[in-house]
Protein backbone atom coordinates (compact mmCIF):
# COMPACT_ATOMS: atom_id res chain seq x y z
CA UNK A 1 0.00 0.00 0.00
CA UNK A 2 1.07 3.29 -0.45
CA UNK A 3 1.07 6.62 1.23
CA UNK A 4 -1.03 10.07 0.64
CA UNK A 5 1.74 12.58 0.10
CA UNK A 6 1.63 15.79 2.03
CA UNK A 7 1.11 19.03 -0.61
CA UNK A 8 1.46 22.21 0.44
CA UNK A 9 0.38 24.89 -2.28
CA UNK A 10 0.50 28.66 -1.11
CA UNK A 11 -0.29 31.51 -3.48
CA UNK A 12 2.45 34.15 -2.87
CA UNK A 13 2.27 36.83 -5.37
CA UNK A 14 1.71 35.39 -8.77
CA UNK A 15 3.70 32.10 -8.17
CA UNK A 16 2.17 28.94 -6.58
CA UNK A 17 4.61 27.80 -4.23
CA UNK A 18 4.40 23.82 -3.44
CA UNK A 19 5.89 21.56 -1.41
CA UNK A 20 5.34 18.37 -1.58
CA UNK A 21 6.84 14.69 1.12
CA UNK A 22 5.97 11.93 -0.43
CA UNK A 23 5.71 8.78 1.82
CA UNK A 24 8.46 6.42 0.31
CA UNK A 25 11.49 3.81 1.43
CA UNK A 26 13.41 4.80 -1.49
CA UNK A 27 15.93 2.64 -1.12
CA UNK A 28 18.63 2.17 -2.56
CA UNK A 29 19.12 -1.51 -3.36
CA UNK A 30 22.94 -0.82 -1.76
CA UNK A 31 21.60 -1.93 1.98
CA UNK A 32 22.12 -5.60 3.65
CA UNK A 33 19.03 -6.79 5.78
CA UNK A 34 19.43 -8.56 9.15
CA UNK A 35 20.25 -11.60 7.78
CA UNK A 36 22.90 -10.00 5.49
CA UNK A 37 20.48 -10.05 1.96
CA UNK A 38 21.06 -7.17 0.13
CA UNK A 39 17.49 -5.10 0.16
CA UNK A 40 16.51 -4.77 -3.63
CA UNK A 41 16.20 -0.87 -4.81
CA UNK A 42 12.93 0.38 -4.76
CA UNK A 43 12.36 3.72 -5.29
CA UNK A 44 10.11 6.63 -7.03
CA UNK A 45 11.13 7.23 -9.99
CA UNK A 46 8.51 10.00 -11.81
CA UNK A 47 7.26 12.24 -10.09
CA UNK A 48 4.67 14.53 -11.74
CA UNK A 49 2.63 17.80 -10.87
CA UNK A 50 -0.01 19.12 -12.81
CA UNK A 51 -2.68 22.02 -12.35
CA UNK A 52 -5.85 22.44 -14.88
CA UNK A 53 -4.50 19.70 -16.58
CA UNK A 54 -1.17 21.44 -17.53
CA UNK A 55 2.24 19.89 -16.28
CA UNK A 56 3.62 22.30 -14.25
CA UNK A 57 6.77 20.22 -12.49
CA UNK A 58 7.88 16.92 -13.66
CA UNK A 59 11.14 14.93 -11.98
CA UNK A 60 12.54 11.79 -13.11
CA UNK A 61 14.32 10.29 -9.76
CA UNK A 62 16.92 8.18 -9.16
CA UNK A 63 17.77 5.72 -5.76
CA UNK A 64 20.46 8.49 -4.79
CA UNK A 65 17.13 10.77 -3.56
CA UNK A 66 16.41 10.41 0.60
CA UNK A 67 14.03 8.38 1.72
CA UNK A 68 10.59 10.21 2.35
CA UNK A 69 11.95 13.01 -0.52
CA UNK A 70 10.98 16.61 -0.14
CA UNK A 71 10.60 18.36 -3.37
CA UNK A 72 9.59 22.55 -3.23
CA UNK A 73 8.84 24.42 -6.95
CA UNK A 74 7.28 27.54 -7.78
CA UNK A 75 5.16 28.15 -10.55
CA UNK A 76 2.76 30.20 -12.44
CA UNK A 77 -1.12 30.60 -13.47
CA UNK A 78 -2.36 29.06 -10.12
CA UNK A 79 -5.21 30.76 -7.98
CA UNK A 80 -7.03 30.14 -4.89
CA UNK A 81 -9.33 27.23 -4.66
CA UNK A 82 -7.67 25.40 -7.81
CA UNK A 83 -5.88 22.19 -7.09
CA UNK A 84 -3.01 20.31 -8.35
CA UNK A 85 -2.64 16.76 -8.64
CA UNK A 86 1.13 15.04 -7.52
CA UNK A 87 1.65 11.90 -8.85
CA UNK A 88 4.42 9.27 -8.86
CA UNK A 89 4.92 5.97 -10.02
CA UNK A 90 8.07 3.91 -8.77
CA UNK A 91 10.43 0.84 -10.29
CA UNK A 92 7.82 -1.61 -9.00
CA UNK A 93 5.01 0.23 -10.75
CA UNK A 94 3.06 0.72 -8.00
CA UNK A 95 1.91 4.52 -8.39
CA UNK A 96 -0.27 7.17 -6.64
CA UNK A 97 -2.01 10.05 -6.63
CA UNK A 98 -2.66 12.93 -4.51
CA UNK A 99 -4.31 16.43 -4.59
CA UNK A 100 -4.12 19.63 -2.55
CA UNK A 101 -5.98 23.07 -2.85
CA UNK A 102 -4.24 26.23 -4.01
CA UNK A 103 -4.28 28.31 -0.39
CA UNK A 104 -4.27 32.09 -0.54
CA UNK A 105 -0.47 33.02 0.96
CA UNK B 1 19.72 -5.29 -8.38
CA UNK B 2 17.22 -4.36 -9.90
CA UNK B 3 18.09 -0.64 -10.28
CA UNK B 4 16.62 -0.59 -14.22
CA UNK B 5 13.04 -0.24 -12.84
CA UNK B 6 10.43 -2.58 -13.24
CA UNK B 7 10.91 -3.29 -16.77
CA UNK B 8 14.07 -3.09 -19.35
CA UNK B 9 14.72 -0.23 -21.45
CA UNK B 10 16.67 -0.24 -24.96
CA UNK B 11 18.69 2.46 -26.45
CA UNK B 12 15.88 4.05 -29.62
CA UNK B 13 17.88 6.33 -31.30
CA UNK B 14 14.86 7.27 -33.62
CA UNK B 15 12.82 8.44 -30.31
CA UNK B 16 15.60 10.86 -29.52
CA UNK B 17 13.82 13.90 -30.45
CA UNK B 18 13.14 17.34 -28.20
CA UNK B 19 10.30 15.59 -25.96
CA UNK B 20 13.01 14.12 -23.61
CA UNK B 21 14.18 15.40 -20.78
CA UNK B 22 18.22 15.92 -21.68
CA UNK B 23 19.04 14.06 -24.23
CA UNK B 24 19.15 10.19 -23.83
CA UNK B 25 18.70 6.76 -25.55
CA UNK B 26 15.43 6.11 -23.34
CA UNK B 27 12.10 5.50 -24.70
CA UNK B 28 9.17 6.03 -23.65
CA UNK B 29 8.49 3.29 -21.30
CA UNK B 30 4.36 1.88 -21.31
CA UNK B 31 3.96 0.85 -17.28
CA UNK B 32 1.30 -1.51 -16.17
CA UNK B 33 -2.05 0.04 -15.84
CA UNK B 34 -2.66 -0.69 -12.16
CA UNK B 35 -6.52 -0.80 -10.91
CA UNK B 36 -6.37 3.22 -9.60
CA UNK B 37 -8.23 4.49 -12.51
CA UNK B 38 -10.97 2.07 -12.60
CA UNK B 39 -11.50 2.27 -9.17
CA UNK B 40 -11.79 5.72 -9.19
CA UNK B 41 -14.55 5.91 -11.93
CA UNK B 42 -16.20 2.99 -9.99
CA UNK B 43 -16.09 5.61 -6.60
CA UNK B 44 -17.13 9.10 -9.03
CA UNK B 45 -20.43 6.87 -10.76
CA UNK B 46 -21.63 5.84 -7.38
CA UNK B 47 -21.46 9.73 -6.13
CA UNK B 48 -18.67 8.97 -3.80
CA UNK B 49 -16.31 11.14 -5.11
CA UNK B 50 -16.69 14.02 -7.91
CA UNK B 51 -16.30 13.49 -11.38
CA UNK B 52 -13.80 16.55 -11.96
CA UNK B 53 -11.27 15.04 -9.31
CA UNK B 54 -11.58 11.47 -11.09
CA UNK B 55 -10.71 12.69 -14.53
CA UNK B 56 -7.65 15.05 -13.17
CA UNK B 57 -6.13 12.12 -11.29
CA UNK B 58 -6.92 9.62 -14.11
CA UNK B 59 -5.12 11.89 -16.60
CA UNK B 60 -2.08 12.59 -14.05
CA UNK B 61 -1.93 8.94 -13.42
CA UNK B 62 -1.86 8.45 -17.32
CA UNK B 63 1.14 11.09 -17.49
CA UNK B 64 2.93 10.23 -15.21
CA UNK B 65 3.37 6.49 -16.29
CA UNK B 66 4.01 7.16 -19.93
CA UNK B 67 7.14 9.51 -18.63
CA UNK B 68 10.09 8.29 -19.45
CA UNK B 69 13.26 7.47 -17.05
CA UNK B 70 16.89 8.12 -18.24
CA UNK B 71 17.97 4.19 -16.91
CA UNK B 72 21.53 4.76 -18.77
CA UNK B 73 22.09 8.22 -17.07
CA UNK B 74 20.95 6.89 -13.94
CA UNK B 75 23.29 3.94 -13.81
CA UNK B 76 26.45 6.01 -14.55
CA UNK B 77 28.77 5.81 -11.69
CA UNK B 78 30.72 9.40 -12.07
CA UNK B 79 29.65 12.51 -12.96
CA UNK B 80 31.75 12.57 -16.02
CA UNK B 81 30.01 9.59 -17.36
CA UNK B 82 26.52 10.92 -15.68
CA UNK B 83 27.09 14.20 -18.07
CA UNK B 84 28.23 12.29 -21.17
CA UNK B 85 25.24 9.94 -21.35
CA UNK B 86 23.18 13.14 -20.83
CA UNK B 87 24.69 14.35 -23.81
CA UNK B 88 26.50 17.13 -21.50
CA UNK B 89 30.05 16.38 -21.76
CA UNK B 90 31.08 19.93 -23.27
CA UNK B 91 28.52 21.66 -20.97
CA UNK B 92 30.00 25.38 -19.83
CA UNK B 93 30.34 26.36 -16.52
CA UNK B 94 27.85 29.68 -15.51
CA UNK B 95 27.87 32.11 -12.52
CA UNK B 96 24.34 32.62 -13.39
CA UNK B 97 23.36 28.61 -11.78
CA UNK B 98 23.23 29.05 -7.83
CA UNK B 99 23.69 25.94 -5.48
CA UNK B 100 22.44 26.27 -2.17
CA UNK B 101 23.62 23.64 0.09
CA UNK B 102 25.07 23.47 3.22
CA UNK B 103 29.24 23.83 3.12
CA UNK B 104 29.81 20.92 6.31
CA UNK B 105 26.32 18.69 6.61
CA UNK B 106 26.50 16.47 9.63
CA UNK B 107 24.25 13.71 8.06
CA UNK B 108 24.49 12.67 4.63
CA UNK B 109 20.63 10.64 3.70
CA UNK B 110 19.15 13.95 3.98
CA UNK B 111 20.94 17.20 2.27
CA UNK B 112 18.44 20.16 1.09
CA UNK B 113 20.04 21.01 -2.09
CA UNK B 114 18.54 24.03 -4.07
CA UNK B 115 19.16 25.00 -7.58
CA UNK B 116 18.19 28.01 -8.77
CA UNK B 117 19.15 29.11 -12.60
CA UNK B 118 19.43 32.56 -13.94
CA UNK B 119 20.08 31.23 -17.63
CA UNK B 120 17.15 32.61 -19.91
CA UNK B 121 14.92 29.43 -21.24
CA UNK B 122 15.92 27.18 -18.50
CA UNK B 123 14.18 24.13 -19.18
CA UNK B 124 15.83 21.31 -17.35
CA UNK B 125 17.71 21.18 -14.13
CA UNK B 126 19.81 17.93 -13.26
CA UNK B 127 21.36 17.17 -10.03
CA UNK B 128 24.66 14.85 -10.09
CA UNK B 129 26.75 13.97 -6.88
CA UNK B 130 30.49 13.26 -7.60
CA UNK B 131 30.73 10.71 -5.01
CA UNK B 132 27.63 8.73 -4.71
CA UNK B 133 27.72 4.89 -5.68
CA UNK B 134 25.42 6.43 -9.00
CA UNK B 135 25.92 10.14 -9.65
CA UNK B 136 22.72 11.21 -10.49
CA UNK B 137 20.24 11.57 -8.07
CA UNK B 138 17.41 13.67 -10.64
CA UNK B 139 16.57 15.08 -13.74
CA UNK B 140 13.67 18.01 -13.28
CA UNK B 141 11.81 19.57 -15.98
CA UNK B 142 11.07 23.21 -16.03
CA UNK B 143 7.70 23.52 -18.26
CA UNK B 144 7.07 27.31 -19.55
CA UNK B 145 5.47 29.28 -16.40
CA UNK B 146 7.58 27.33 -13.71
CA UNK B 147 10.36 28.66 -12.35
CA UNK B 148 13.85 27.40 -12.77
CA UNK B 149 14.35 26.60 -9.58
CA UNK B 150 13.92 23.14 -7.70
CA UNK B 151 15.19 22.72 -3.84
CA UNK B 152 15.14 18.82 -2.91
CA UNK B 153 17.05 16.63 -0.07
CA UNK B 154 19.50 14.06 -1.90
CA UNK B 155 21.48 11.27 -0.28
CA UNK B 156 25.35 11.94 -0.32
CA UNK B 157 27.79 9.53 0.67
CA UNK B 158 30.98 11.25 0.97
CA UNK B 159 32.35 14.63 0.85
CA UNK B 160 32.41 15.89 -2.66
CA UNK B 161 31.35 17.95 -5.51
CA UNK B 162 27.55 18.34 -6.06
CA UNK B 163 27.12 19.69 -9.97
CA UNK B 164 23.97 21.28 -10.95
CA UNK B 165 23.51 20.62 -14.87
CA UNK B 166 20.82 23.08 -16.67
CA UNK B 167 19.65 22.84 -20.26
CA UNK B 168 18.41 26.43 -21.54
CA UNK B 169 18.26 26.53 -25.58
CA UNK B 170 19.69 22.59 -26.07
CA UNK B 171 23.40 24.14 -24.52
CA UNK B 172 24.43 22.65 -21.17
CA UNK B 173 25.67 24.95 -18.49
CA UNK B 174 26.75 23.79 -15.18
CA UNK B 175 27.62 25.08 -11.66
CA UNK B 176 29.59 23.25 -8.58
CA UNK B 177 29.67 23.20 -5.09
CA UNK B 178 31.65 21.30 -2.32
CA UNK B 179 29.70 19.50 0.89
CA UNK B 180 31.64 17.94 3.19
CA UNK B 181 30.29 15.88 5.74
CA UNK B 182 30.40 14.61 9.22
CA UNK B 183 28.74 11.44 8.86
CA UNK B 184 27.87 9.31 5.16
CA UNK B 185 24.69 8.76 3.76
CA UNK B 186 24.98 5.73 2.41
CA UNK B 187 24.41 3.51 5.95
CA UNK B 188 21.21 4.39 6.29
Amino acid sequence: MTEPTRIRAVLQGDLVDVRMRLTHDMEMGRRKDADGKLVPAWFVQRLTVTHNGRTVFAAQCGPMISKNPQFNFRFTGGKPGERIVVSWVDNRGEQRSDEAEIALG
Amino acid sequence: MNRRGADSERADPADEAGTNVMSNPGRRRVMRAAGGAGLLATLAAIGWINPADVHAQSAAQAAVRSGEWNAAAFDATSLDDGLRILGAGGSTESGAIRIHAPDVSETGPAVPVAVSSGIPGTDAIALLVGRNPTALSALVEIPAGTEPYVNLNLRISESGPVLALVRAGGRYYHARREVTLTVGGCGE
